[in-house]
């Protein structure tokens, strides 16, 4: 998930880093002629210029990515524990070991060649292979000349860190998918040979050479008989199973009528063999089966890189430090019970509720509750699983289990589980009517023909209407244009699970959208200073302020650094002191700065409670109060056009935020937007399920845990996404920040989807009708059937995916 | 005429073996990542340290 290419004009002015493509901000950093944007992409070139592999930058443009963000290197301490290592390595021996990792930040070839070519970059490491689509590494190592902790750390310095959680057996789920996409290619190619084969043998049938010797014709009857029984019983036994099932629950999806044509045509075929009276249909039965596999597999190819599913486990650390009695060890996290002692280090995840024992903690909970400001916390206080430490390492005991916390609670809400959607989908729909409309015709010509003409006729009817009303092509129209749909946008960074959900987004009339991450940009702040400033005065409150590790002293200071270079140098600095969550105060040049919350820095305020959530920070030099900066977080480009685009849907905003940016949000929102902030996760959950019972169709975008029983609770979970490093909770669909601003023509395409299958729809029934014609006047030679089933399916599919491509073309680009 | 008794039988027999060994294929996973063999093909492998030369031979076979 790159960024976009800078303009001309945006190059000049911001030189683009070497390494990863980014602007270069403030800092720029030349090295061997090139210039990178931050230490962390100049490490990364130069270790890869060290080992003589800077072929990586020429396979694509800035291929690496941003290290800016990088997290502390020394997270992948658990995994010097024997117990979790074991776990995760898929062999192990002495000097021979391999793991399976997941590389979420793979994106292109030159990331396939960089991970192939390990082996020139370290002599621990034997080989290396990439499963890119699936965006898994596999190495062969040796244990003894490197650690699977240092393997880690080195995949980490290269920009390529593994993503190492509890859910690491996401093999389970994907040997069981494995299995799943293996049968199918395995029905895919009997079904396919098996037709390719009767068709041949069905040649002397079509070029009417039917005076042939009998024992000729007998051999290739019984021959194309004996072909066509897998194609049934093996390739084609799921499309009985649906329809079995479906009958069973009183209602007819579109493999009812499949079944049944499938039963006619083997049945009658095998009757005329076995008597003489012709060479049956079995051509027609076997190219149906493997016509309509085809179509299966088309709708079955997944983002297989993308994983939808994800549960608090992926979330959480594999292990955590616990101190026992004065010692620390690292353990992994089933062990952990309550009344533990926990050491939680900077940018660790919390893993279990807790009370804190350190003095002050800082904890950045936007993931839980949407929060964006960090929460100061004092000795005593509850501190809640998810939550992420700031700054110093903090020791917390363990009031409850991992499994017991409120956040386990929120992922297992049991009312919430995502209920089979009730709605019948459109091609089921049809195909009720499908199959009541073609026995109706069946019986009423096959009576006809009972009373007019002698003999077996009405026999030969009945079958034939059933067999060519045989909805091949209406079963193709929907998987190969939702499929094609859901590629398209996917091209365009909407990921879809599965390709019935285009069904549900055209069906949409309700978005629920998140704001901090989603509607906001993530990290982004916007400072604003309300009073004036002496330079020197800037210069000190950006020399204290740069001091301070907290994020919003990192904005000021930032702010600052911006507009007037701080020289350090030529200041004296002392008596810094910082207390979390209410200010810094320091002497600078013999001058006493304060900054922080209005009690900090002298202002007295009553019944200010709340001092965490404040968005403002007081600045006072020499006990004089001198103004305040203000932080305002950005929201996206490009949402301006909402307005309008949006207009037929119901838009609300639910936030776990405080209410500073409604205003902001109201430029672009539609005009009937609601608004809610300060949600907690289950009253967000809540107002989605209201408005479903009110018979609305919901879908619900965030980018974080606090969303995530919303999104599951809404018909089409959305979670949007920054970057692929980025954890985001189970969704249906996974939608780039980046394309966020396409949201309105994303749903008009898959409302137009909606029409192109039904255009499909037509083009089957317009051949439906000229099959059914031959059929009931008694004309359906095995020729036409033969004719008419592959040419149905060719259409619809070259229609479908045609179409779709010219429409996603038109509306989308 | 009565060879094709033999001919077609003869041929039906080939043909299966192919679906054996496409059935093999799929069993023995290389339709699990149809995207990088075919970056993988186009990357010129570098003259490797004689150590290594028969650990890249292995590789090449994959």
């Amino acid at each position: 998930m790159k960024d976009r290419v800078l303009t001309k004009k945006e190059q000049a002015v911001k030189p683009q880093c070497y390494h990863c493509g980014e602007a270069c901000g403030e800092q720029i950093i030349h090295h061997d002629d090139k210039v990178f944007c931050c230490e962390g992409c100049r490490l990364v070139y130069s270790v890869l210029a060290e080992n003589e592999l800077c072929d990586y930058y020429h396979f694509e443009e800035h291929p690496g990515l941003s290290q800016k963000k990088a997290l502390p290197r020394d997270r992948f301490y658990f995994l010097d524990q024997k117990e979790i290592a074991e776990d995760l390595l898929d062999f192990y021996e002495e000097t021979f070991a391999k793991i399976t990792l997941v590389i979420p930040s793979v994106h292109c070839s030159s990331c396939i060649w960089l991970l192939e070519n390990l082996k020139n970059m370290h002599k621990g490491i034997l080989e290396s292979q990439l499963n890119f689509s699936r965006k898994e590494l596999t190495v062969n190592f040796n244990p003894s000349a490197i650690t699977l902790r240092e393997l880690a750390e080195f995949l980490d310095r290269i920009g390529y860190p593994p993503h190492i959680s509890l859910n690491n057996d996401p093999s389970r789920k994907k040997e069981a998918k494995r299995s799943y996409d293996r049968k199918l290619l395995l029905k895919l190619g009997i079904a396919g040979f098996c037709f390719g084969n009767i068709m041949l043998l069905s040649f002397p049938e079509y070029l009417g050479i039917g005076n042939l010797d009998q024992h000729f014709r007998d051999f290739f009857n019984y021959l194309m008989i004996i072909l066509a029984l897998p194609v049934v019983f093996y390739s084609g036994i799921d499309y009985f199973r649906s329809a079995f099932k479906s009958i069973q629950q009183k209602y007819l999806n579109i493999d009812v009528p499949v079944a049944l044509g499938v039963t006619a045509l083997l049945a009658w075929s095998v009757y005329a063999i076995l008597h003489n009276e012709g060479a049956g249909y079995l051509d027609s039965l076997a190219g149906l089966i493997f016509f309509l596999l085809i179509g299966k597999w088309f709708q079955n190819r997944t983002y297989q890189k993308l994983s939808f599913d994800r549960d608090f486990a992926s979330f959480f650390p594999l292990a955590i430090t616990r101190v026992k009695g004065g010692e620390k060890e690292v353990v992994p996290l089933r062990a952990v019970e309550a009344r533990d002692v926990l050491l939680i280090h900077n940018q660790e995840v919390i893993p279990a509720d807790g009370k804190l024992q350190s003095e002050e903690a800082l904890i950045d909970y936007s993931f839980v509750t949407g929060e964006s400001r960090a929460v100061p916390l004092r000795k005593g206080s509850k501190v809640y699983a998810g939550g992420r430490q700031l700054g110093q390492a903090i020791q917390l005991e363990v009031e409850k289990e991992v499994a017991e916390s409120y956040l386990t609670q929120l992922w297992n809400q049991e009312s919430f589980q995502k209920e089979q959607t009730k709605i019948q989908s459109l091609v089921d729909q049809v195909a009720k009517y499908f199959t009541y409309f073609i026995i109706s015709v069946a019986a009423s010509a096959a009576l006809y023909y009972f009373f007019t003409v002698p003999g077996g006729t009405w026999i030969r009817v009945f079958t034939a209407v059933l067999i060519v009303a045989c909805p091949c092509a209406l079963a193709l129209a929907l998987p190969f244009t939702f499929g094609t749909a859901m590629n398209e946008l996917g091209k365009r960074g909407f990921y879809l699970k599965d390709s019935g959900l285009m069904e549900s987004l055209a069906n949409l009339n309700t978005l629920l959208f998140d704001k901090t991450g989603t509607l906001t940009e993530e990290g982004s702040g916007e400072v604003q200073f309300h009073g004036t400033l002496l330079p020197e005065q800037w210069q000190a409150i950006g020399l204290l302020a740069s001091q301070s590790l907290h994020p919003m002293s990192r904005l000021v200071a930032g702010f600052i650094k911006q507009q007037f270079p701080i020289e350090e140098t030529q200041m004296e600095f002392s008596d810094f002191q910082e207390k979390a969550g209410k200010g810094l105060e320091g002497e600078v040049n013999g001058h006493n700065v304060k900054l922080g919350s209005k009690r900090w820095v002298g202002l007295q305020e009553e019944g200010y409670k709340n001092e965490a959530i404040e968005s403002q920070v007081h600045v006072t030099i020499d006990e004089q109060y001198l103004g305040y900066f203000s932080f305002t977080q950005k929201c996206r480009a490009g949402l301006n056009n909402w307005k309008e685009t949006l207009k037929g849907y119901k838009t609300g905003v639910l936030s776990g935020d405080v209410s500073i940016t409604k205003d902001e949000l109201a430029v672009f929102m539609p005009e009937r937007t609601f608004y809610a902030f300060e949600q907690k996760p289950h009253q967000k959950a809540e107002m989605v399920t209201e408005l479903k019972a009110e018979g609305n169709r919901v879908a619900m975008l965030g980018d974080g845990l606090n969303d995530a029983v919303a999104l599951r609770a809404a018909d089409v979970g959305v979670a949007v996404c920054e970057s692929s490093s980025h954890f985001t909770p189970a969704s249906d669909a996974i939608l780039q920040a980046a394309a966020l601003p396409k949201l309105p023509k994303f749903l008009r395409f898959a409302r137009m989807s909606k029409r192109v299958i039904y255009g499909g729809f037509g083009i089957s029934f317009a051949y439906n009708l000229v099959g059914l014609f031959l059929a009931v006047t008694g004309q359906l030679s095995p020729l036409w059937a033969a004719v008419l089933m592959p040419l149905s399916s060719l259409t619809v599919v070259f229609y479908a995916v045609l179409v779709t491509r010219g429409v996603a073309q038109k509306m989308l680009s | 005429m009565s060879v094709i008794f033999l001919l077609i039988g003869a041929s039906l027999l080939v043909a299966v073996l192919f679906l054996g060994a496409f059935a093999w294929s799929v069993n023995s996973g290389q339709y699990e990542d149809t995207d990088s063999p075919a970056i993988r093909m186009l990357v010129d492998k570098k003259p490797e340290k004689e150590e290594e030369e028969t650990k890249s031979d292995a590789s090449d076979e994959k």
